[in-house]
């Protein structure tokens, strides 16, 4: 069998085995909407671990990560720090969320902040905004799972082929067996992308360089500019530390309020598996460092990728390795884009229904999720038009992503912690935010020092969000009781 | 150490940490020498520092499992 056989092989073999797993785990999940988007709030601390893992392995740490190491050095540095510092806030919220679902059948985030701000408006921004983050992050892992395999086979199967290969596939269990299937395949993905990411970023290095150490002395002593902080800009120019500081700010924050986070929080078992799920977390942070160590691996390579997200399999298609190890890198690489893709359309359709149309017009269980289906696949084909035209690095679109979603912060802490906060504040607090946002992400020249356009939102969101609120009638004391001492 | 002792410690040292990664803590710690485990230096302080978050969050959830335990509950839907 020859190399590129063995490898298509061993490819399909893994995706075959995904859509199993995915099919199968469906079987055991009732056929409710509970069923289908919270998993029936059963998930067990495995399934949760990973599943949360998941949001970290995705195809931007597994081919953004060592493009940014490769290409802008230590400003890669900042998707290493925030992820520690955006879980560990869910130690304690993530218990008051699910005890807030369960009490009030919440299955979205917008449902908990609508739960106590009564708004049609809000629930439909909330579905606009998770939905304008979703696709360019659901793109993100449709390029990856293309350029993985448009570059193991050689160029034999494009972008456009392989991105739509690996998310037909997705698709096909998404549409089958809702959000179990998405426990369950990222649970067996996880598993495959530590084992392959470890030995990818030990060996790596010692193959080229002769070891970790080495490697960096060698970068030191040739390209010093790269092991400083915060490292450089697209350019190559030195990159600001106003950005740098607030990349790490606006990760952290979005991160934690990453919309599908919260609908695992309602699949949970019970809250001693969310706070074991946020106290294990940082294990799975650790694994980017072996995902940097590959980029950096790359700096003084004699060749160079098209482009920087290329550095992974371009390196492993160079040195040699075994057709076994670059199949089984390329089974793992898909695994972390699809892993988050799954749980991304399936969360994104989820909310366009439940926020955007149930407010409006109440479906039946049975309306709900064939509408959320149509839904995964119209997301689905967005994004891959989209994967297809877009040219941008896969971390500035998830930096871009996360600038709207940390404008959700505001909103839901005053939902579940402050008192006096009105409908009137959070929604005009939302607005106007999301607005700042969006413009500073459109004018970039316009922002000062730099900053994150997430953080200048914010910056106007807060005092709105307390001055309108403080301006209005408070809520009645028990309907806020129900939510802040929850 | 009680759990409320734990809970504050934590919120320091992801404040602390916060600080260390940001301007200007990380300012402080910039330089790529000497390498530590054979990475450069402030690679190395964000593992640690990861590794530090583990450690916190898990003995604070350790002292809320002993509590709950004394106080006789079953320590799974206490919210």
């Amino acid at each position: 069998m020859d190399k590129f056989t063995l490898i298509t092989v061993l490819v399909f073999g893994y995706l075959a085995t995904t859509l199993a797993v995915g099919l199968v785990a469906g079987r055991r999940a009732s056929k409710s909407v509970q069923g289908y988007v919270a998993g029936d709030r059963d998930f067990g601390l495995l399934v949760m671990y990973f599943i949360t893992g998941a949001s970290v392995f995705s195809a931007f740490a597994f081919l953004g990560g060592p493009g940014w190491a490769y290409s802008r050095g230590a400003a890669a540095f900042y998707i290493l720090s925030y992820g520690a510092l955006g879980m560990a806030p869910w130690y304690a919220m993530g218990p008051k969320a699910a005890a807030l679902g369960r009490r009030f059948g919440f299955v979205t985030q917008a449902q908990l902040l609508t739960g106590r701000f009564p708004s049609r408006g809000l629930s439909v921004l909330m579905a606009v905004l998770t939905l304008i983050s979703f696709v360019p992050y659901v793109t993100i892992q449709m390029r990856g799972a293309g350029i993985v395999i448009e570059a193991v086979t050689d160029g034999r199967i494009p972008l456009a082929a392989g991105a739509a290969i690996a998310y037909g596939i997705v698709m096909a269990y998404v549409l089958a067996s809702g959000v179990a299937a998405v426990g369950w395949t990222n649970t067996f993905q996880g598993v495959f992308m530590l084992a392959i990411a470890w030995t990818l970023g030990i060996y790596l290095p010692y193959r080229l360089y002769g070891g970790i150490g080495p490697m960096f002395e060698q970068i030191l002593a040739s390209r010093p500019e790269l092991l400083t902080v915060p490292g450089l800009d697209p350019g190559g120019n030195a990159w600001s530390w106003g950005a740098y500081s607030t990349a790490i700010l606006v990760s952290a924050i979005g991160f934690t309020m990453l919309p599908h986070l919260f609908m695992k929080a309602f699949t949970a078992r019970d809250d001693k598996t969310i706070r074991r799920t946020v106290v294990l977390f940082p294990t799975f942070q650790l694994f980017l460092i072996p995902v940097f160590l590959i980029g950096f691996a790359g700096v003084l390579f004699p060749e160079s990728p098209e482009q920087p997200d290329f550095i992974l399999p371009f390196l492993i298609l160079r040195t040699e390795l075994p057709a076994l190890v670059i199949g089984l890198f390329c089974a793992g690489a898909l695994s972390a884009s699809m892993s988050t893709g799954d749980a991304l359309l399936h969360a994104g359709a989820s909310v366009v229904v439940e926020d955007g149309v149930q407010p409006f017009r109440r479906l039946s269980d049975k309306g709900q999720r064939t509408l959320i289906r149509v839904l995964v696949v119209a997301v689905g084909a967005l994004a891959y038009v989209l994967a297809l035209s877009d040219s941008s690095s896969l971390v500035d679109l998830l930096l871009a992503s996360y600038g709207v979603i940390c404008q959700f912060m505001p909103a839901v802490l005053a939902a579940m912690y402050w008192r006096r906060a009105t409908t009137a504040g959070v929604v005009s607090g939302l607005a106007a935010g999301s607005a700042v946002a969006v413009l500073f992400f459109l004018f970039p020249e316009w922002k000062p020092l730099g900053l994150h356009e997430g953080i200048l939102g914010l910056i106007v969101h807060v005092p709105v969000l307390l001055g309108v609120s403080l301006a209005g009638k408070p809520q009645d004391k028990q309907h806020v009781s129900a939510f802040v001492d929850a | 150490m009680p759990f409320l002792a734990w809970r504050r410690i934590a919120w320091c040292y992801h404040l602390v940490f916060l600080a260390a990664v940001t301007w200007p803590g990380q300012t402080l710690v910039n330089t790529p020498t000497p390498f530590v485990l054979g990475m450069p230096r402030q690679m190395a302080l964000v593992a640690i520092l990861i590794v530090g978050s583990l450690i916190v969050l898990w003995r604070m959830d350790a002292a809320r499992g002993r509590e709950a335990a004394d106080a006789g509950e079953s320590g799974g839907a206490d919210g």
